[in-house]
């Protein structure tokens, strides 16, 4: 549900900025897509605690993790500044090589031209999923048709979506966003079904 | 047990223990009224909104008595 609530932050992000006049100054723009994201992030940051307090909680009892050390949050903190460089690197190169510019990529989307960014999108999200579902998920046998459903919806959607990346892109986004929400519905309600929070302490 | 499923964790909960040890109520008590005598363990009895709750933290003097113990096992093996 975390998951679904961010990528639902990623398309309502999309969704407002569209909606913003054509000539809007960039800030603007920026400001837009800040505040969304930040909505959608406080509000799985919410529902996360929300479910640990009332529903997990109760039924196996609470426990918390030592804060981390020092070495910890220095080796995380170079790791992800040596990930940072290293997209904003790939991103100067790609421009730098009119890689994947918007003169090059072909905008027909009929079957025949895989559009490399529909290729991407599908894959990233569908493995993703994936990946999840067989570590996590296995005894929600329900989950492998949500891939199979997020597999066709986001093939559906990225050939009947006119307009550009922009445009086709939101409606997969949004879509994802609702099956990751649906699936973590779906295993809370399985969740609370099956389970009983404990009696009261009475020691 | 009781000792090594603490020191993984900054505090837990009494239900969150008898889920891991898989004791009963009375038995767990017992030997956290013992580690407590011992002031191995601090127990702190507490609300979660309007349910009673018991907290459980090692001291320091019980994460210095598990690490001793580990290093021996260790030099053991």
């Amino acid at each position: 549900m975390v998951v679904g609530l961010t990528l639902l932050g990623f398309a309502l992000a999309g969704y407002l900025e569209a909606l913003l006049p054509e000539n809007s100054p960039t800030w603007m723009r920026l400001v837009v897509i800040f505040a969304s994201l930040m909505l959608a992030l406080g509000l799985a940051y919410w529902t996360r605690r929300t479910i640990k307090r009332y529903i997990t909680w109760p039924r196996t009892g609470y426990a918390a993790f030592p804060r981390r050390g020092r070495s910890w949050w220095v080796t995380t903190i170079i790791a992800r500044l040596i990930a940072l460089i290293a997209v904003v690197s790939l991103a100067f190169l790609i421009r730098r090589h009119h890689w994947m510019s918007m003169s090059t990529v072909s905008w027909d989307l009929s079957p025949k031209t895989w559009n490399p960014r529909v290729v991407l999108l599908l894959v990233i999200s569908t493995t993703t999923y994936a990946i999840w579902i067989s570590r996590m998920g296995r005894r929600h046998w329900w989950k492998w048709l949500v891939l199979l459903f997020m597999i066709l919806g986001v093939i559906t959607l990225a050939f009947i979506v006119p307009g550009d990346f922009g445009q086709w892109a939101r409606p997969p986004v949004l879509f994802i966003a609702l099956l990751w929400l649906g699936s973590g519905a779906g295993t809370l309600y399985s969740y609370v079904r099956h389970t009983k929070p404990a009696i009261p302490e009475t020691e | 047990m009781i000792v090594a499923l603490l020191s993984a964790f900054k505090e837990c909960d009494f239900l969150y223990l008898l889920h891991e040890t898989e004791m009963n109520k009375g038995n767990l008590s017992s030997h956290l009224a013992r580690l407590e005598e011992a002031a191995y363990v601090e127990i702190q009895k507490t609300y979660r909104g309007k349910v009673p709750q018991t907290v459980l933290r090692l001291t320091s003097a019980g994460r210095k008595a598990f690490d001793g113990y580990r290093k021996g096992l260790k030099a053991a093996f």
